[in-house]
């Protein structure tokens, strides 16, 4: 006789989840991080393996390992610039005789130039956040948005990297622990761009990038193990 | 006898030529910055749908809140000019 219902549904309400992975390919996680925690905040320049994640350019059973963004203290060179423009927008208006100019106008106009402000801040924090590389067990991919209106996506498979090296210059970067990682490809990575392609990716002040080497340096053994092994995708 | 371009500048002023430009530039600032605010929300709603970390209410939010406030800005301009 068939079971008309599933006896695990009717005792918990929920429905049993079945996990069937890959025939053919196993999780792994780089030994680099694997005593870290899984991040949850959705702000943060260093995500190991976040759980809110939303990326619609995966493939399947691929498997985000980390997410990196620019170090946060980078924002700040935009955000003292506004702060500076503030400053000199009001000893302006304090120190100089204004008074010729109807006030409609002067409100119009000081709005506007907050707005402006505003505007250049939040843009900077918006290129920011979607400024991402997504490292995975299987490719890395590269996502520039600049400036709002210009989106280009990169990506480049595991087993093409030929060489990873990083370098940290500077008081701050060696404070904060942030620098630039070159990643260098066999073959050119051909991007969206027109009449662009380069043969190596590269991420530009983020943290830990000897944690991110070492990542990237044990995806490649693992990438060779699998083709060993018979179990590459 | 003076060009007639001169007459017709000073007439040009006295008639308060000078404010309606300087009232086309400020509606035009304002204009400009509402169709730059509905950009950068359109953008942001297509980049969320590529990749989002968790924050994107939040970021949404506040985009709606900053073309509303350049909505607002831009019908109070044509309201008191």
């Amino acid at each position: 006789m068939p079971e008309i219902f599933n006896q695990a549904e009717y005792i918990t309400g929920e429905s049993p989840t079945i996990e069937t992975p890959h025939p053919q390919r196993k999780r792994f996680t780089p030994f680099s991080i694997k005593n870290d925690v899984p991040t949850h905040h959705p702000l943060g320049s260093f995500l190991i393996k976040p759980k809110r994640l939303k990326l619609n350019i995966l493939e399947q059973d691929e498997e985000v390992i980390l997410i990196l963004r620019e170090h946060p203290i980078q924002l700040l060179g935009r955000i003292f610039i506004i702060l500076i423009l503030i400053v000199a927008t009001i000893i302006f208006s304090r120190f100089t005789d204004v008074s010729i100019i109807p006030q409609i106008y002067l409100s119009e106009v000081g709005l506007l130039w907050f707005l402006f402000l505003f505007g250049m801040i939040f843009e900077r924090i918006v290129s920011w956040y979607f400024n991402t590389i997504v490292i995975t067990d299987e490719r890395i991919i590269d996502i520039d948005f600049f400036h709002l209106i210009y989106k280009n996506i990169t990506s480049t498979k595991i087993d093409n990297i030929e060489d990873v090296t990083y370098s940290i210059t500077g008081v701050l970067p060696s404070l904060l622990n942030y620098g630039n990682v070159l990643i260098q490809t066999a073959g050119a990575v051909v991007s969206m761009a027109p009449q662009q392609t380069t043969a190596s990716i590269e991420i530009w002040n983020t943290p830990n990038p000897a944690k991110i080497v070492n990542v990237v340096n044990e995806l490649m053994l693992q990438e060779e193990q699998e083709k060993l092994e018979g179990r590459a995708k | 006898m003076e060009p007639m371009i001169f007459s017709q500048t000073a007439s040009f002023i006295e008639n308060g030529g000078i404010d309606f430009i300087i009232k086309i530039f400020i509606l035009l600032g304002f204009f400009i910055y509402f169709i730059y605010s509905l950009v950068v929300m359109v953008q942001i709603k297509r980049m969320f749908e590529t990749i989002s970390t968790g924050a994107e209410i939040q970021i949404f939010a506040i985009s709606i809140i900053h073309t509303a406030v350049s909505l607002i800005a831009l019908l109070w301009a044509f309201m008191v000019l």
